[in-house]
């Protein structure tokens, strides 16, 4: 024996934490003007919902429990709203994470972000964490990019996911190009090129975001901003979010996973 | 700061301990049953091949598998460099007697370990055919008969000659591929970053040997 103390994870044990952490979560986002949804489980699969537990009555096919944001963009016809919601997301093996979310609708995209990553920030701090980072990226910093070499975006993009830049390297496009675009993959800064994501950080003023080029954000959704909130100590990803468009409004979000949080500080919760 | 490394047991071990070796990165031989080595700063781990991308995902800083693994799973990760070793291909192979072409497919039983990979390969093709999982000797589909095709791994060729069959499309190219894990990129950069450039340094000496 070590000395190490095996930490409980039973189911009672694990809801009795995560109540602890999703009242704190609700108490921040009702103080902040949101308000609960209780989105459904069973969705008609489309191109755009589907990212879930699939399956068929023989006549359809559905998702289970697929992510929020997806089912809400098509569903929101407000064009503004500040909602919440706790939900359990299922993936295509049947793994599941719970996770609470959270959406600003409304036609000032920038005050959208700016709200999102400021709530993000009191969350955390009312859950007693200061040490975690916030890293920005940007969708159209890429596209601009890829503006003389429109054929070859879906490749960059792919090289840029996957961070493999001897792959740009390879790519017939002008050496100017493949300079700019490797220069940039290498850019984590807190001053960033963009204006709109200056504009951002130095509205919210705080030194734990950051903007990294190389992050681009898998969910098909996203316009432009996206952004991950981090721990170091233990390594965990907590948060992730994002800009969208609905049919009438702009939208911005993110949603915590449950699951790491808890690990960052079940031990912590008497 | 250390760092947890999963290397692949198994088939390719040996070929990716020589190839880590020049680049001068030295991946100790675990004795026995061993699992798991402490070696300076990096741990390294020896979980089979197909596991590694699920290390990576959740919380290995990084690892080396076959790219038909990474292209399966579709995990979280960065796969900054392809290898040059494990060179090999993923085909659909079926009898020597059997004369069809993909677009003949349609209601076809395909037998495979990669039921994800083989179901977008057809579903992009709009051929709707029946996927049936095998976990190994997939050539049986064929040669049992419960599968009129499969979609497996070809690397010399020997064993679809030795069971009379025959590739028919080759549907992608193999080889191995560094994971890692985004956020320990993002958290243990500067080590990650060395250990990334000293593989692409071994792989181009080993693609283009003129440059040594």
């Amino acid at each position: 024996m070590n000395g190490t103390v095996l930490k409980r994870k039973d189911f009672l044990y694990v809801s009795e934490k995560y109540a602890f952490i999703t009242s704190v979560i609700r108490d921040v986002l009702h103080s902040n003007g949101f308000h609960e949804i209780f989105p459904s489980s069973v969705h008609k699969c489309t191109s755009s919902v589907c990212d879930g537990l699939k399956f068929s009555d023989g006549k359809n096919f559905y998702v289970i429990n697929p992510d929020i944001t997806s089912c809400l963009i098509n569903s929101i016809t407000e064009s503004t709203a500040k909602i919440f919601y706790i939900a359990e997301k299922l993936d295509s093996y049947m793994n599941s994470s719970w996770q609470i979310g959270f959406e600003i609708i409304s036609p000032q995209e920038s005050s959208n972000i700016t709200d999102t990553l400021k709530t993000a920030i009191t969350i955390m701090e009312k859950l007693g964490k200061t040490r975690f980072f916030i890293d920005l990226g940007s969708l159209k910093i890429w596209e601009d990019l890829c503006m003389g070499v429109k054929e070859f975006q879906k490749e960059i993009f792919e090289a840029v996911k996957s961070q493999n830049f001897s792959s740009i390297l390879e790519m017939s496009i002008p050496e100017k190009t493949k300079k700019s675009l490797l220069k940039t993959i290498e850019l984590r800064t807190q001053n960033p090129p963009l204006p709109s994501i200056q504009e951002i950080m130095t509205e919210i003023n705080d030194e734990r975001l950051w903007f990294d080029a190389s992050f681009i954000n898998q969910k098909e959704y996203y316009t432009d901003i996206f952004f991950n909130l981090f721990s170091t100590d233990p390594t965990l990803m907590l948060g992730v979010g994002g800009t969208y468009k609905t049919k009438i409004s702009w939208g911005c979000g993110m949603s915590f996973s449950l699951e790491n949080l808890f690990r960052l500080i079940g031990g912590d919760i008497l | 700061m250390k760092l947890t490394f999963a290397v692949p047991s198994g088939r390719l071990s040996e070929k990716i301990r020589f190839f880590l070796e020049q680049a001068d990165i030295l991946v100790p031989v675990p004795v026995s049953r061993e699992l798991s080595i402490q070696q300076d700063n990096i741990t390294f781990i020896y979980p089979r091949s197909s596991d590694i991308p699920v290390f990576v995902e959740n919380g290995a800083d990084m690892g080396i598998c076959g790219s038909d693994t990474v292209a399966e799973q579709m995990p979280e990760i960065y796969t900054p460099v392809f290898l040059p070793v494990g060179a090999c291909r993923m085909s659909i192979i079926s009898h020597n007697f059997f004369d069809f072409s993909v677009n003949d497919m349609k209601g076809f039983t395909v037998a495979t370990k990669y039921p994800e990979i083989t179901q977008r390969f057809f579903r992009e093709r709009e051929i709707p055919v029946k996927i049936i999982k095998l976990g190994g000797s997939v050539e049986l589909g064929c040669i049992s008969g419960i599968s009129d095709c499969i979609v497996d791994i070809v690397d010399s060729g020997k064993t679809i000659r030795e069971n009379n069959l025959k590739e028919v499309l080759k549907i992608m190219d193999i080889q191995s591929v560094l994971c890692v894990n985004k956020l320990s990129m993002k958290v243990k950069n500067r080590e990650i970053t060395r250990i990334i450039n000293k593989i692409k340094e071994a792989s181009y000496v080993r693609l283009c040997p003129k440059h040594t």
